[in-house]
Parts: structure tokens; C-alpha cells; sequence
């Protein structure tokens, strides 16, 4: 029942704040914190339930006709990290979006049922109600980026629409195949194996929508364009959580599904998630958008997510994993952060700032913070899954990885020079008055740099909760050895 | 639930005779003048109808037993097909029940009695298990769309209803022609079955020949490519609200005739069942379909991307939706009725919310692009026309993804990737329409917001007429949203599978 | 001192929660918590010297990290020797340079976050000595390069410093990545990054391999101890404030790639190919840098390049298997060059500008920094008594013995050790004072770790023997021909400084056009800076933009969208076929039906 709470709360909310908005401007932002926190306590009592649960998994199902599960809830190991990630950003989100005067009930409404819709993709258990929350997000996104964008935000919404929907599309046929060779409509469910020659090309079509949402290169050119013209909460939620579900789309879904189909794959992937790592990289420091600098980083930190999966080890996994939370802090953190520079500065240009460490120290302590995150040093959440993803990948693919260790090298490049540009170096004459971070930004940035810490020192702390889930893929994937 | 309500629902007739009563009733008022009493009477009789079909689909204690008639075989109610019924009726009244403003008022009572007496035929032709019932009905629905066109009243509507009416001269002389090699080569009777007998005497390829002639004449009447040509024009000279139940009710009793006659006659299933040596011989038939699908999903959708008018937009896309209720409609019948049913819902949603639009907004050319603003204008007849893109896009939470779904659950069924590829590839491309409509409503809000504060109490003097836009979208989301709790089984039961 | 260590955790958790203190004390307890800063490296020497004391190793806390489905990662902190002698080599340079850096930093707004980051350095430098795993030693090792970073770009608004600060972070991200590589290598061949393990499964990787690994962890060692082509950014580095320059850049970080190398010593053992190339390397840069500090202007500079000259010396000494001698020279040059480091900050808190053509007879005004300088250049140049001496005879005698040739250059290194030594120490001390500000010693907390440092590098020559044997080394007996000969050349060199410099600054001048353009070939530093920003640098920024502009929007993007386009250009050719004439399309109702009539009995046939 809880995790029915997890998706309905936030709904709820949304009504209650698109009726609120019509009278009071407050109310809505009001509302929605309240339920962004709400959730995210009620997400914490699903952990420690899942903790206390031997089977480290709990479930909640519908059953309508007898023998057929049609509405199924899973939380297990790999679900909840991603549950809490959604929960905590869901909360950024709402305060990065404090100071919205346009229609806020409409905008918190629709941020609030794009987590009911992201965290019910991380919690179906069946393959159509993963399906339907999978597209469900794609709604409220289009409206967010549409609405509340900026300069070119008409082309942006209709263009991120497409392109994601072209891929999940293609995804939709797959798991309808999924469907027809298992029967169960539960995730997981695979009593009868669907044959091998099937799986090949199966797995590409499940593949493609999940590449297409991670996003993996050549496939990622919708992200800048949707990125840069996202309002800032928007982008917290795209780059925190949206690209997420590709990743555990891959891990969820079509690995289990298509265990041959995805050991012929894999060094496909890898080559993808390499070349992303290098790409990403080489296009982040090639920009002169500090929004369009962050949103391509992600498409080099997502690269070591795939990497990692194509790997297909427990640890590359588990590395997979770690290096997608860890983004989703790291990429919230960046994107409040520029978010509210935007905010202030009305520009995203990088030349015209410089210096600003001297005027707002506060936020330009988070931005070196955040950027040393980004560039994955040790101690920080980057580093264990990207360390994980690096290493198992050098096990299967071996000197291959030297161009991912040049990404590597990359990533302190661009971060270190954006650092470089817009924190240090005499102050820009035109932001002599600029205001620092405030409250409510330092409040809204304050568990994600926690958090980034924490994980750092201790990513076991994820790693513990997606030990039995990865155990079963990678037995699917063994053979059972 | 009382017996006589049993009763009552079990006649199979009844329905049709309500419609045609109410249609009758209500001409009479009209002739007296009362032209609101008269459209009220029409549009009770058809709700009453509906109902009463909704009532034989989903009320456990009604015997589930189909009555064939005696003199001609036709299924008037029962099962499999009451909930079909139900969604003729229904979109019917909701098409009268816009009050038809966009009709000049001497017509409106005369085009809400053809609606009626359209559903009726509508009834008839889903249920037809016999030739010569189809034949007739196929005709009956054919002159009510011909009417519907012509009643917009301006040259253009009276020019396309002409085109209309030429190329259903040819459908039906292709009919003719198919009737006469079937039935009269084949000597076989004009009942269903006893046509396959027929079939089975002649030579392999006069029977392709006869099916094929029949199901081109149905294919014409569904407007798939080649047969496409007359649905745009008719989409967008007549009146929204005729259009309505031109392109939802009328198309989908065509379609329902289409595939039920695969799936009562011409069906791989029913044949193999019955006689091998015929199912080799219509094979063909088969691919003939699918081909003619995939044609229609590339052409309809590549087309419609290039209109700028909504509703001649959705005359083509219409012709792609077609062609996805004929993806694997040889496999899985339920998934392309489930699909036909949730496509009239969508379009006649749209067409519904234009008709309110059209009325709030008098100085709006009908284009992609004078929508905008109209999200804040006049936010529900908007919010309904957004949620029939949604639906008619396929996107989950609509009832038009579970159409869409089950139809390529079927295509995947049949073995049909390739063609279930085309079709999502095609739902892609769709939204490129489709999405331009959602966004010139809400996103582009912007452009002309200043001016908008007079006309918020025109919104509210047409809210009349809005109602049946938003009951549509609530049905939409309704069939949308609850089966992810319940399951898709109620869904299946009220819409015959 | 057994609390500390016997919890080798705490040595660095203590200075990372101080670190925490220290930044939310802020500006206004920073007068008290600056003190904190103290307290974490005296930890780490308390806890070395414990270890070294007992001479019982805290054995290995190890945790499995990152673990999953049943394959683990153990991260873990343990004290041998070798540790504790790095921990005591922190530990009291840190503490120096902590209490120097209060009398030195004492006008500076950004205190707090300046001894935060001192803390937070000790951690992670103490974490990384202390690592029994790999990947421990990989966080400590980018911890204290993301340190160095933040501390050379202290004074972020030279737009100078925040270049070297991202220079030097760069450069040393090139080691790193090798070093990785190297790490990643080695989980797949032994399945295990714990050092122990990787230690002990060594001798039985192949020879290809391990050279490999043992090269690519020589790439990390490189970068983090500037080796040359890795060096460029050392002399850089020198923006940071001079009491950083002393702990980071001189003694305790740049050690970091001799101290991995003697760490996973079983490795290089077996194989001989990369020490040749560790030998190679380390000859290459010992030279070289001793040439380029010999036109220096910049006292700092001066001692930036004699620090990757010494470097280069402790390298030749590992390349020849020495890695006691290496040890050991890392020690005394950690005392000696933090010293002179300290001193060169005194002296530039004093008159304020770091070009020696503005100092001069300093030792007057400033007798103690002028004498505990004289004890450092002194050590620095090899000359007897001293504590260079020792260590650097030991690591020429190695040398000599293993490879002749390198051996020789590195006496040629020794005698411009003691040239370029004694030319500064001329212009700075000696003479009559040319600059316009008014020296003077800087009070009691920064001439006491002056002091406090000159005593090691007086002293530490004398304990080579413990030294060696606490490393498992047999100490070696003082080689009196290998003595004599350094001791010639380092006396040449000092009288060549003394016969060339003393008539005054002007003999700068007399340097530069005599030397013609060798001088600026040296005084450029071979020109590898410029090479590198000319043909590395500058193109990434292009090639970046290119793929960008290019590849990703007009390309790949270009792709996607005109994918649309192309659609939308389908949909404007098959609306040509709707004409709109009635006859047309009556009869495409008969031809469509013809068409497919054909085709169904073509597929019938």
C-alpha cells in the first residue's frame, strides 16, 4: 500500500495544487513542497520497510481476473534508490521553482505528476504499466518545457516529444513481443524463455527507447535542445531523473528479457558508451552555454552508465547504478545552480561571467563543489560507479577503455575550465551587484550536497540495497551459473 | 435488476426502433417550429438507445445469446456486438447533443434525424450476417453520409458531397459486381455462410475476384488508400458536429462491417475451420490487407502533416487510424475492434470540441494556427480537443493507447512486425500533427493574451455545447486510466470483443 | 599515540571533521580555529611515530567497498615502516607549515578556507600513505591533487593563479588516467586491488603485463611528481601561497609518485623494462630541471624546478633499485625543501615580490631565515655534514653502480644543484638590499618552523642507518670515492656561483646575452610549456568546436531533424496525389482496384 502512496500522493497533490492556483499564488508552491516532502518521508518508510523485508522486495498488486496480474507495484533493491533519488529531487525541483509568477499552480501541478509518473516507471511491475508510466512522463515534460521554457521553447517541446516518443515507441513493440512469447504481464515473469534468434533483434527494440531516454550517442541530440530551453526545474527533473529510466529500463527490462539478445549487444553498447563518454565530454567543453555545458556533460556521465551495464558483471552493474544516482545529485545540483545564476544574470553565456567567486561566494563554493562532483573525484558520488564502470569494463573489453580514460581526463577539462571561467579571474564590471544564493536555494542544495558526499565515502549504502536484484540479472545472464 | 428491464433490453429491435422513432418524432416537432424540442427528442431517443445497448453488453443478468432474424440473418444485439452498438448510438447523441449550431437552424432537426436514423443503419450493418443486409445498409449509412456533407449548406460542402456521392456511385457498383460473382456464380445464398459454400464451387481465382470486389467497396467505405479520396473534403466542408458523427459513428460502423465480415466469413481462422481449400485460394486477401494498412498509415499520416486546416488534418490522419485497425485484424478481431471503438471516441471527441470552438470563437478560420490562445480562452472545449490528440496520438493514459496497443498486439499475433513497425513509426509522425494542435492551444497562449478578457463570458454562454466534447474526453480518460487498476476485461465487454 | 595508531581511520577522519570546523567557524572564529589545523597533522606524526616506535604495524583494516553479487572491492587503511615514515615526513612538515602559515596568511580574508583546505590536505595525504588498497590510495591521491588544485588557486582572482590551478590539475589527471588504466589492469589479472594481494600475486603475472602495469603506474607517479614531460606544471603550481608550495609542492605530494613506487615495489621488481624507463626518466628530469633553475629569476621558480630536479634524482635511484636510498633522499629533501620553501615565504612576506633582482644582503635583516637558509641550500647542495650529502651519495653510489652513464649525469645535475643554489642564495642574501620595502622577520610563529625544519635537515643524515633498517634496507657504509667526487663537483658548482654572481645583479644582465639563446631556450624551459599549449591545447579547443558545430548539430542533430524534414517533404509530394478533380479520383477507386486485384492474384498464383 505504500508504494500505491508513492505514485498517488503527488497526484493528489497536483490536483490540489492546479485548483489552488487559480486563486492564490502561494498556495500552490505551498502544497507542493508539502507534498514533495511528504512523499519523500513516505519513500523513506518504504526503504525501511524494504530493509526489514527478508526477501528484499515488497509488492503491491491489483489482481483483477484470477491469475492475471493487471496493476502491480515492485520495490525492491534496484527500484528504491531510484524511488529516493526521484523523491529528493522532486523536492529540489519544487524549490528551484520558488520564484515562478506564471501560472505556478499549473507548473507545480504538472512537476508534481511528472514524479507520480517517474516514480511509477521505477515501480511497475508489469511491462504495461511500465509502458504507460514511461510515456506518462513525456505529458507534464511537454508542458513544462513548452510553457514555462525559454527562447525557442515552441520547437524544444514538440522536438523532445518526438524524439523520445520515436524511441518508445519502437520500445512498445518490443515489450508487446515480450508479452506475446511470456504471457505474464508481470515484469520478470518469463516462465517460458523467448528463443534465442527472437531475443537478437528483440532486444534492440526494447533497447531503443532506453537508449534514446539515457541518452546514448548518436541518439542524444534532443537533450541540449530540451535542456537548454527546460525552465530550471524542468531540467532538474530531465537530467536528475527522466534520463534514469533509460538505464534502468536496460536493467529492469530488456537485459532479463533478452539475456542473449544482450551479450550480443554489448560490445555494441560499450562502443556507444565510450564514444558518449569522449563526446560528451568534447562537445560540454566545446560550449559556451553554461546550460548546454551541463546537459552535454550528461551525455558523457551516461556513457559510463551504459558502459558499465554492457559490461554485464554484478559490479559493472552495480557501478551502472551508483554512477546513475550519483548523476542524478550531481546534474540536480548543476542545473539549480545555473538555474538560479539564469535566474539573476539572464544570461547563460559563459564569456560574460568571470569572477564571480568574489561576489557570491556562496554559490560559487557549490558551483567548484558540484563541478569537482561532475568531474568525478574520489570521495564524491561520481567516482564509485564511474571507478566500477572503468574497471569491469577494462575487464571485458580491455584496451578499449584507454579512449574512456581519456574521457575521463576530459571531464576534469571542462568542468575545471567552466569553473575556471565563471567562478575565477577578476569579476565581470556587470554583475557588481549581483545577489547571492538564497535561502531557499541553499535549503534546495543542501541534502543533494550531502548526499553527494555521502555516497561518495559510502556508495555500499546503494549497493547493498541492489545486491539481490543484480544477483538474478546476472545469474539470467550466466545461465544460471 | 427488475425483469422487465431484462426484458426490455433482450429485444433486439429496440434500439433501432427508439432511433427511428425519436427520429420520426422529433421531424414531426420541427414541422411545428420547435426546433430545440425536436433535437431534445432526438437526441433522448438516441441516449435511450445507447443505453439500452449498454445495458444487453455489461448487465450480467441478460442471457449472452445472439437472435439471429429469422428472414434475413443479422445480428440485431448480442453478443459480441451490443457495446458496438452502444458506441454508434452513443457518439450519436453526443453529436446531436451540441445543439448542431454549426447546421443552419431550418436543418438541424433534419440532421439530427439522419444521425438517428444513420446509427440505425449503422446497428443494422455491424450485425449484418447476410449479404443482401450488408449491401442494404452499407447503402443506407453510404446516403446519410452523402446528407451529412451536404448539410454545411455552402458550395464547397455541396461540391464534396457531389464528389462524395460519384465515387460512392462506383463503390456501389463495385458491390453490385462483387454480389453478382459471389452470389451469383456462386448460387451459394446470401447468408454468411451459406456464401462460403457458394464460394467454395467456384474457380480460385472468381472467388478472389468476388471478395475482393466486396472488400474494396467496404475499404472505400472506410476510407483506407487508394479509397481515401473523399474523406477530406467531406472532414472539413461539413459542420463539425455532422462531421463528428460522420467520421467516428459512421466510420466506425464501416469498420465494424469490415471486420466482422473477415472475421464471420473471410477470416484465415474461419475459413481453415471450415474449408482449406478456400483459405488457400483468399490467402492473398490477407496481405492484400495488410498492404493496403501500411499504405494507408504511411500516406495518411505524411499527408495530414502538411495540413493546416484541423479538420482536413484529421480526414487524413483518419485514413492512417483506419489503417491501424487493420493491422493484424485477421488475428486478433478484439484488438481492432477495441481500436475502431476507441478511434470514433477520439475523433468525435475532436470534432465535438471544433464545434464548440468554432461557436466561441466565430472569427477562427478553422486552422492549425488560430488556435492559439485558445487553452486560456476557453479551457475546457480545449482541454477536450487536446485530450483527443493525446487519444488519437496513443499516448497511455488515453483510451486511445489500449486501442492502439491491442491492435499491434495483434499485428505482433500475425507475425506482422514489420507492419506493427510502420504503424508505431507512423503514430511517431502523427504527433507532429497532432502535437502542433496541443501546442497552438496551450504554448503559443502567449501571442494574443491581451485581447482575450472579452470573450470569457462567450465561453460561458456556449458551455451548452460543450458538454458532449467533455464527456467524450472524460470517456477517453476514463478507458484510459482504469484498466491499468482493473484490467482491460470491462473495457473488452463493452465494446464487443 | 597508540590510539592513533591503532585506528589508522581516525588519522584521517580527525582532519577532515576539523576541515568541517574550520569553514563553518568562518571569518569570525578563525583566529581560534585556525589553530585546529594544527592538531591534524600532529596526528598523523603521533601516529607514525607509534608505529615506528613499537615497530608492531597496524595491520590492514580492510572493508569491502563496492560489492556486489559476490565480487568485492576492498577499500583499507593500514600503518607498516614505510607508512609511518611518510605519516612522521607529513606530519611534521604539515605542522611547520601550519604554524608558519599563521604568521604568514595573518592578513588574508580567506583564512578560513585556507586552513580547512590544510586539513583536509593532511587527510587525504595521510589517507593515501595509510591506503592497504589501491583504490584507497586513489582517493587519497586525487583528494590531495584536487587539494593542491584548490590551494594554488587560493588567490582566485589572479587570473594566473586559477590557470595554474587548473594547469596543474590537468597535468597531474594525465598521470592519473595511466595510473587507472594501470589499476584496472591489475583487477583483471589478479581480481584484486587490495595491495597485499596484488603484492603477493605480482611475481606470477606475466613479464608483458606487468610491464605494462608497472609503466602505467609510473604514468600516475610521473604526473603527481612531475616528471618530465609531466613537470610543466610544478613551476606553475608556485602561484598557490608559498607555505602550500612548501607542504604540497615541495615535500609531502609530489613525494606521492616515489612513495607509489616504492609501495608497489614487488611490481617494478619484476619488471626491468619499466624500471629502465623509471631510470631514464628520473636522470632525464634531474638534469634538465637543474639546468632550467640555473637562469631562473623567480626565487620560487628556482626552487620549483630544483624540487623536480630532486624528484628526478629519487627516480634515478628507483630505476636502479635503490629504493632505500630513494626513501631516504625523499626524507631529507622533504626537510631541506620545505625549509627553503619556508624561507623563500619569509623572505617574499618581507619585501614582497619574488624576483631576486629585488632582494638582497637579506641575511643582515633577516639573520634567522638568512641561517636556516644558508643550512638548506647547504643540504641542497650536497655539501658535507649535512643531511644531502648523505642521501644524495647514496643515490648517485646506486646509480653509478646500476647504469655508469646516468650515474655521471647526475654528478653533472649535483654540480648545477649547488650553482643555481648559491646563485640565489648570492642575489637574495648576499650584497647590498635593492628592493623598496622595509624586510624584516616575521615574528615568532613563522622563524620557529624555520628552526624547527633546519634541525631534520642538519640532523637526518646521521640516521640513515635506523633509516635503512626500519625500511628493511641494509644501511650502506658512505661509498669515499662516490663522497669525494660529489663532493668536488658541489663545491665547483658553489665557487662557480660565488666567482660569477658577486660582483652584483647586473652579472643577470651579463647572463642573459652571454648565453644568447641558450638562455632563452632554459630561462622557457625547453619550450615545453609553449609546445604544450600550441599543439595539445590550442587544438583540443578547436577540434572541440569543430565536432560541435559539425559532427553534433549539423551532422548527428542535422540528422534527426531533417529526418523530420525529409518526412514533412513526403507529406508535401504525397499530397499531390489529392488533386481534387472527382473524375480522378472516381477512377482511382477503379485503378486502386485493379492494382490490388493484380497483386492478389499475382500472390494467388
Amino acid at each position: 500500500m505504500i508504494l500505491v502512496l508513492l505514485v498517488v500522493l503527488p497526484l493528489l497533490g497536483a490536483i490540489a495544487a492546479a485548483l489552488s492556483g487559480r486563486r492564490n499564488a502561494q498556495l500552490p508552491r505551498v502544497i507542493a513542497l508539502g507534498t514533495t516532502v511528504l512523499t519523500a518521508a513516505v519513500s523513506i518508510a518504504a526503504l525501511v520497510q524494504l530493509l526489514g523485508d527478508h526477501d528484499a522486495m515488497f509488492a503491491w498488486s491489483y489482481t483483477g481476473e484470477p491469475g492475471m496480474v493487471v496493476f502491480r507495484l515492485v520495490g525492491d533493491g534496484l527500484a528504491m534508490p531510484f524511488v529516493l533519488l526521484t523523491a529528493l529531487l522532486g523536492i529540489v525541483a519544487v524549490l528551484a521553482s520558488w520564484k515562478i509568477d506564471d501560472a505556478p499552480g499549473a507548473h507545480h501541478a504538472l512537476l508534481l505528476s511528472l514524479q507520480a509518473a517517474v516514480t511509477c516507471v521505477f515501480l511497475a511491475g508489469t511491462l504495461l504499466l511500465f509502458y504507460v508510466a514511461w510515456e506518462a512522463v513525456l505529458i507534464p515534460m511537454f508542458f513544462l518545457i513548452g510553457k514555462w521554457g525559454h527562447e525557442n521553447r515552441r520547437h524544444a517541446a514538440l522536438k523532445f516529444f518526438i524524439y523520445t516518443f520515436a524511441g518508445s515507441a519502437l520500445m512498445l513493440v518490443g515489450l508487446l513481443v515480450a508479452l506475446t512469447y511470456t504471457g505474464g504481464g508481470a515484469i520478470g515473469d518469463i516462465t517460458v524463455p523467448i528463443p534465442a534468434d527472437v531475443q537478437v533483434w528483440l532486444f534492440w527494440l526494447l533497447a531503443a527507447g532506453m537508449l534514446v531516454k539515457i541518452p546514448a550517442w548518436p541518439l542524444h541530440t534532443w537533450l541540449p535542445d530540451a535542456h537548454v530551453e527546460a525552465p530550471t526545474a524542468g531540467s532538474i527533473m530531465l537530467a536528475g531523473v527522466l534520463l534514469k529510466i533509460g538505464g534502468y529500463g536496460l536493467l529492469r527490462v530488456a537485459i532479463p528479457y533478452a539475456p542473449e539478445g544482450f551479450k550480443a549487444a554489448a560490445p555494441i553498447l560499450a562502443g556507444l558508451g565510450i564514444i558518449g563518454i569522449v563526446y560528451g565530454a568534447l562537445m560540454a567543453f566545446a560550449q559556451s552555454d553554461l546550460k548546454r555545458l551541463v546537459a552535454y556533460s550528461s551525455v558523457a556521465h551516461m556513457g559510463f552508465v551504459l558502459l558499465g551495464i554492457s559490461t554485464g558483471t554484478a559490479l559493472g552493474f552495480a557501478g551502472a547504478v551508483l554512477a546513475m544516482v550519483s548523476h542524478g545529485l550531481v546534474a540536480g545540483l548543476l542545473f539549480l545552480l545555473v538555474g538560479s545564476l539564469y535566474e539573476r544574470t539572464h544570461t547563460r553565456e559563459i564569456a560574460r561571467y568571470g569572477g564571480l567567486a568574489a561576489q557570491v561566494p556562496r554559490w560559487a563554493t557549490l558551483f567548484t563543489f558540484a563541478a569537482l562532483a561532475s568531474l568525478g573525484l574520489p570521495g564524491l558520488s561520481g567516482f564509485p560507479g564511474e571507478f566500477l564502470a572503468f574497471i569491469e569494463g577494462f575487464g571485458e573489453f580491455g584496451w578499449w577503455m584507454i579512449p574512456a580514460g581519456i574521457g575521463v581526463f576530459l571531464a576534469a577539462v571542462y568542468n575545471l575550465s567552466a569553473v575556471r571561467r565563471v567562478n575565477f579571474g577578476p569579476l565581470a564590471g556587470e554583475w557588481s551587484s549581483l545577489a547571492d544564493a538564497s535561502t531557499v536555494e541553499l535549503v534546495a542544495a543542501l541534502p543533494l550536497v550531502v548526499a553527494i558526499i555521502v555516497l561518495g565515502v559510502a556508495p555500499g549504502l546503494v549497493l547493498r540495497l541492489t545486491d539481490p536484484v543484480v544477483r538474478g540479472i546476472t545469474m539470467i545472464l550466466g545461465g544460471g551459473s | 435488476m427488475p425483469v422487465w428491464m431484462i426484458n426490455l433490453a433482450d429485444i433486439g429491435w429496440l434500439p433501432a426502433a427508439v432511433a427511428a422513432g425519436g427520429a420520426v418524432l422529433g421531424m414531426v416537432a420541427d414541422m411545428g417550429g420547435r426546433v430545440r424540442l425536436g433535437l431534445r427528442l432526438v437526441s433522448a431517443a438516441l441516449l435511450f438507445a445507447s443505453l439500452l445497448c449498454l445495458a444487453r453488453a455489461v448487465v450480467p443478468e441478460i442471457p449472452d445469446v445472439s437472435s439471429v432474424t429469422q428472414v434475413f440473418d443479422v445480428i440485431l444485439i448480442g453478443n459480441g456486438f451490443s457495446g458496438y452498438a452502444f458506441v454508434i448510438y452513443f457518439l450519436g447523441f453526443l453529436s446531436v447533443g451540441t445543439g448542431l449550431i454549426s447546421v443552419r437552424e431550418a436543418s438541424r432537426v433534419g440532421v439530427a434525424a439522419l444521425i438517428a436514423l444513420g446509427s440505425v443503419a449503422g446497428q443494422v450493418l455491424v450485425g449484418a450476417f447476410d449479404l443482401a443486409v450488408l449491401f442494404v445498409s452499407l447503402e443506407a449509412v453510404a446516403l446519410v453520409g452523402y446528407a451529412l456533407v451536404a448539410a454545411g449548406g455552402t458550395d464547397r460542402s455541396d461540391e464534396a458531397a457531389a464528389r462524395y456521392f460519384v465515387q460512392g456511385a462506383v463503390a456501389t457498383a463495385l458491390t453490385v459486381y462483387g454480389l453478382a460473382v459471389v452470389v451469383g456464380l456462386g448460387g451459394g445464398g446470401t447468408g454468411f455462410s451459406g456464401m462460403l459454400d457458394g464460394l467454395a464451387t467456384l474457380g480460385p481465382q472468381a472467388a478472389l475476384l468476388g471478395t475482393m470486389l466486396l472488400l474494396t467497396s467496404l475499404a472505400f467505405k472506410i476510407g483506407v488508400f487508394p479509397f481515401h479520396s473523399w474523406a477530406p473534403d467531406a472532414y472539413e466542408t461539413a459542420p463539425p458536429a455532422a462531421a463528428a458523427f460522420l467520421a467516428s459513428g459512421l466510420k466506425v460502423a464501416a469498420l465494424g462491417a469490415f471486420i466482422f465480415l473477415i472475421g464471420r466469413a473471410f477470416g484465415p481462422a474461419v475459413l481453415s475451420g471450415l474449408n482449406p481449400a478456400l483459405a488457400d485460394t483468399l490467402a492473398p486477401l490477407t496481405v492484400i490487407i495488410a498492404g493496403i494498412s501500411a499504405a494507408s498509415i504511411i500516406f495518411g499520416n505524411l499527408v495530414a502533416l502538411k495540413q493546416t486546416s484541423v479538420s482536413r488534418m484529421l480526414g487524413y490522419s483518419g485514413i492512417a487510424q483506419v489503417g491501424y485497425a487493420l493491422v493484424g485484424i485477421s488475428a486478433v478481431i478484439p484488438g481492432a475492434t477495441l481500436f475502431a471503438a476507441t478511434y470514433a471516441f477520439g475523433v468525435a471527441c475532436a470534432f465535438l470540441s471544433i464545434e464548440a470552438l468554432q461557436s466561441a470563437m466565430p472569427e477562427w478560420d478553422g486552422s492549425v494556427a488560430g488556435l492559439a490562445g485558445a487553452g486560456r480562452k476557453h479551457p475546457v472545449a480545449a482541454f477536450a480537443l487536446a485530450v483527443s490528440m493525446l487519444s488519437l496520438t496513443g499516448i497511455p493514459l488515453t483510451a486511445g493507447f489500449w486501442g492502439k496497443a491491442l491492435a499491434f498486439l495483434g499485428g505482433l499475433e500475425a507475425e506482422l512486425l514489420w507492419l506493427v513497425i510502420i504503424g508505431v513509426v507512423g503514430s511517431v509522425v502523427s504527433f507532429g500533427y497532432y502535437g502542433r494542435v496541443i501546442r497552438s492551444l496551450y504554448i503559443d497562449a502567449s501571442q494574443e493574451a491581451g485581447e482575450s478578457d472579452g470573450e470569457e463570458s462567450v465561453a460561458g454562454s456556449q458551455s451548452a455545447t460543450v458538454w458532449p466534447a467533455v464527456v467524450a474526453a472524460i470517456i477517453i480518460i476514463a478507458f484510459g486510466t482504469i484498466p491499468m487498476v482493473t484490467g482491460l476485461d470491462w473495457v473488452s465487454i463493452v465494446f464487443g470483443m | 599515540m597508540s590510539l592513533l595508531a591503532g585506528n589508522p581511520l581516525s588519522v584521517v577522519a580527525l582532519p577532515f571533521a576539523l576541515a568541517l570546523l574550520i569553514a563553518a567557524g568562518g571569518k569570525k572564529f578563525v583566529s581560534i580555529t585556525q589553530w585546529l589545523a594544527v592538531v591534524a597533522p600532529v596526528a598523523a606524526a603521533l601516529a607514525g611515530v607509534g608505529v615506528l616506535a613499537s615497530s608492531v604495524p597496524t595491520a590492514a583494516q580492510d572493508v569491502a567497498w563496492l560489492s556486489q553479487g559476490g565480487s568485492v572491492v576492498t577499500a583499507g587503511l593500514a600503518i607498516d615502516n614505510l607508512t609511518a615514515v611518510m605519516l612522521v615526513i607529513v606530519g611534521v612538515v604539515a605542522t611547520c607549515v601550519v604554524v608558519f602559515s599563521i604568521g604568514y596568511m595573518a592578513d588574508d580574508d580567506a583564512r578560513p578556507r585556507y586552513f580547512a583546505l590544510l586539513a583536509l590536505f593532511t587527510g587525504a595525504m595521510s589517507m593515501l600513505v595509510m591506503a592497504s588498497s589501491l583504490v584507497t590510495l586513489f582517493i587519497g591521491w586525487e583528494l590531495v591533487g584536487a587539494c593542491s588544485y584548490l590551494l594554488i588557486g587560493f588567490w582566485y582572482r589572479k587570473p594566473s593563479a586559477s590557470a595554474a590551478a587548473v594547469k596543474a590539475f590537468l597535468t597531474t589527471r594525465i598521470g592519473d588516467v595511466g595510473m587507472l588504466l594501470g589499476l584496472a589492469l591489475l583487477w583483471r589479472v589478479t581480481g584484486s586491488l587490495s595491495i597485499p594481494e596484488v603484492l603477493a600475486a605480482a611475481p606470477e603475472i606475466g613479464a608483458g603485463i606487468v610491464t605494462v602495469i608497472a609503466l602505467l603506474l609510473f604514468v600516475g607517479a610521473a604526473g603527481k611528481s612531475a616528471q618530465f614531460p609531466l613537470h610543466i606544471w610544478l613551476p606553475d603550481a608556485m602561484e598557490g601561497p608559498t607555505p602550500v608550495s612548501a607542504l604540497i609542492h615541495a615535500a609531502t605530494m609530489v613525494a606521492a609518485g616515489v612513495f607509489l613506487v616504492v609501495r608497489m615495489w614487488p611490481v617494478f621488481e619484476v619488471a626491468p623494462i619499466a624500471l629502465d624507463v623509471v631510470l631514464v626518466v628520473g636522470v632525464v628530469t634531474a638534469f634538465f630541471a637543474a639546468t632550467v633553475a640555473c637562469v631562473q629569476l623567480d626565487i620560487k621558480k628556482v626552487l620549483a624546478y630544483s624540487t623536480i630536479s630532486q624528484l628526478g634524482f629519487m627516480f634515478a635511484a628507483l630505476g636502479a633499485g635503490a629504493t632505500g636510498a630513494a626513501m631516504f633522499h625523499l626524507t631529507t629533501h622533504a626537510a631541506f625543501k620545505a625549509l627553503l620553501f619556508l624561507g623563500s615565504g619569509s623572505v617574499i612576506h618581507a619585501v614582497e615580490t619574488q624576483d631576486i633582482r629585488e632582494m638582497g644582503g637579506l641575511l643582515k635583516k633577516m639573520p634567522v631565515t638568512g641561517t636556516t637558509w644558508l643550512i638548506g641550500v647547504w643540504a641542497l647542495s650536497g655539501l658535507p655534514l649535512l643531511s644531502g650529502f648523505f642521501s644524495k651519495d647514496g643515490v648517485i653510489a646506486s646509480v653509478l653502480h646500476a647504469a655508469p652513464l646516468a650515474g655521471y649525469a647526475l654528478i653533472a645535475a649535483s654540480l648545477l644543484t649547488a650553482f643555481y643554489a648559491f646563485r640565489v642564495t648570492w642575489f637574495v642574501f648576499f650584497g647590498s638590499y635593492r628592493g623598496s620595502a622595509h624586510p624584516h622577520e616575521g615574528g615568532l610563529v613563522m622563524t620557529a618552523p624555520l628552526i624547527a625544519l633546519a634541525v631534520p635537515a642538519i640532523a637526518l643524515g646521521y640516521f640513515s642507518a635506523p633509516f635503512m633498517q626500519s625500511l628493511g634496507h641494509e644501511a650502506e657504509a658512505l661509498d669515499p670515492v662516490v663522497a669525494g667526487v660529489s663532493v668536488t663537483v658541489a663545491v665547483i658548482g658553489v665557487l662557480l656561483a660565488a666567482a660569477l654572481y658577486r660582483l652584483g645583479v647586473d652579472r643577470l644582465e651579463t647572463e642573459r646575452t652571454s648565453l644568447g639563446p641558450v638562455h632563452g631556450v632554459l630561462f622557457s624551459a625547453y619550450g615545453v610549456d609553449s609546445f604544450v599549449t600550441r599543439f595539445l591545447v590550442a587544438p583540443l579547443e578547436k577540434v572541440a568546436s569543430w565536432f560541435y558545430e559539425v559532427v553534433d548539430r549539423k551532422v548527428i542533430d542535422g540528422a534527426a531533424e531533417g529526418t523530420a524534414k525529409l518526412t514533412m517533404l513526403f507529406g508535401r509530394l504525397a499530397s499531390g496525389l489529392q488533386t481534387g478533380e472527382t473524375d480522378v479520383y472516381a477512377s482511382l477507386l477503379g485503378v486502386g482496384f485493379v492494382v490490388l486485384m493484380s497483386i492478389a492474384i499475382w500472390l494467388g498464383r
